[in-house]
């Protein structure tokens, strides 16, 4: 299974978007997958991984792809304000009662074929609030995409008659150095970062997309202010990376 | 769950192809056929009205619509696609209309990504079919700013104020320079001084 989930780079060399990167291309064909499923599957799938290795990255690209609806969930959400907070995504002047609500949500989501998303899912997980997506779900038939971190597949699994509804579970992968690579690509437009700089950034930032982003922006930073065309690992002399660990006690 | 139809009505201001949208989505639930005159009535404008022929002749080209003529008679609609309650962005020959895709996917991609630069919402607004290039990145989050949507600048990166979040539609840039907000239906940057 996480063979063939590794993308191959080489085709899509020139694209200006984040669809090269690994764990865009899970989150999209996991929709892309739910949205064409054959209509006796059940239409529901979920991305998860540790916070920082792209997942919302991943959101944003797939949401923009299929015009999706996004909702980042709150942990004081109630069911209400689950269904006001798609309500307002979609634009639609929400109803009084719950149920009608509800409806309303199904009704749009059937009829306009964009799919839903649900990002940090896991803070409703715990709640009945989760029933609501369920219900959404039998009404409109559409496919939704959750997105929460590692332990929402045993916090989902409470839920039996939910947890029955899932196509499938993907998990995130932390970036790798193809992903480095594209990220240099579409970030550092002016300076060329050598090999060995590009593998010492992913290490440092221990895969966190973010943090890489930050590094990248760094040296090309201090390339450009040392004047500099390309950049390796010993012309960035002693400048620190940015690893997100807290400075060390210094002593004396 | 009840059987009762739903309403879908939307949110805050709408701009006259909504208004016509949502009438013709009410008339024509069930392939109920409808003309001009009922769409008139229900909107309180003259059934001759241009705006409203426009976008039927749009929404007839782009397959939306089925429309039977015969000679001295009223012509007949029978409304074919719903695709909810977004009135379809059409173009007079029925294409689809691709002005503002870009700013779309900046506007949805700022509330995902919440801390950004204008290099990350370029990066990430872009789709296979719509690139969004840098500058254009930069000069709206410029106006995002003045108009208190964003928070911070092009050195230190943007913040997404959530609490600020209007509704689906994107704030539009107008030619004055002005920053004007769909979801409100009012120019919210500047302020009007006059009451």
């Amino acid at each position: 299974m996480q063979n063939n989930t590794v993308v191959n780079m080489d085709d899509i060399q020139t694209t200006s978007t984040t669809a090269p990167l690994k764990n865009v291309a899970l989150c999209n064909r996991l929709l892309e997958t739910a949205i064409n499923r054959p209509s006796h599957l059940p239409g529901m799938v979920c991305f998860y991984g540790p916070p920082g290795w792209g997942k919302s990255f991943a959101a944003a690209y797939t949401a923009n792809k299929h015009r999706a609806y996004y909702i980042e969930c709150k942990s004081t959400w109630t069911r209400k304000a689950i269904l006001m907070a798609i309500l307002k995504e979609m634009g639609v002047k929400p109803a009084t009662a719950i149920y009608e609500m509800t409806d309303q949500v199904s009704e749009q989501l059937a009829t306009s074929g964009r799919p839903l998303i649900v990002d940090e899912m896991d803070h409703i997980v715990d709640k009945r609030a989760v029933e609501i997506i369920r219900d959404i779900y039998e009404g409109s038939n559409a496919a939704i995409l959750m997105i929460g971190e590692e332990s929402i597949e045993t916090k989902l699994r409470k839920w039996e008659r939910f947890h029955s509804r899932m196509l499938l579970w993907q998990p995130a992968q932390p970036a790798d150095i193809n992903d480095a690579k594209h990220l240099a690509r579409l970030y550092c437009k002016d300076v060329k970062i050598a090999d060995d700089l590009l593998q010492f950034i992913q290490q440092q930032s221990n895969g966190v997309v973010r943090r890489i982003c930050v590094n990248l922006n760094l040296v090309e930073q201090t390339a450009i202010n040392k004047g500099l065309d390309t950049i390796n690992k010993q012309s960035l002399g002693d400048a620190q990376l940015y690893t997100g660990s807290a400075p060390a006690r210094r002593v004396g | 769950m009840s059987n009762k139809p739903v309403d879908l009505t939307s949110a805050g201001d709408k701009n006259d192809r909504q208004a016509v949208w949502e009438v013709i989505r009410a008339l024509g639930k069930n392939g109920t056929k409808f003309t001009l005159k009922d769409i008139g009535k229900k909107m309180q404008w003259a059934a001759q009205d241009n705006r409203l022929f426009t976008y039927l002749r749009c929404l007839e080209k782009g397959g939306y619509l089925e429309v039977v003529k015969k000679p001295y008679q009223e012509n007949i609609y029978t409304l074919l696609i719903d695709k909810g309650i977004d009135a379809p962005r059409l173009k007079y020959d029925g294409t689809k209309v691709t002005q503002g895709i870009g700013r779309e996917q900046m506007w949805r991609t700022m509330r995902i990504l919440k801390t950004f630069s204008a290099k990350d919402l370029s990066v990430s607004a872009s789709s296979d079919d719509h690139t969004v290039k840098l500058a254009e990145a930069k000069d709206y989050c410029h106006h995002l700013r003045k108009a208190g949507y964003l928070k911070g600048g092009p050195k230190e990166g943007y913040v997404f104020l959530v609490s600020r979040y209007t509704g689906p539609r994107p704030p539009k840039i107008q030619r004055t320079k002005s920053v004007f907000d769909p979801n409100l239906g009012k120019v919210v940057w500047p302020e009007a001084h006059h009451e």
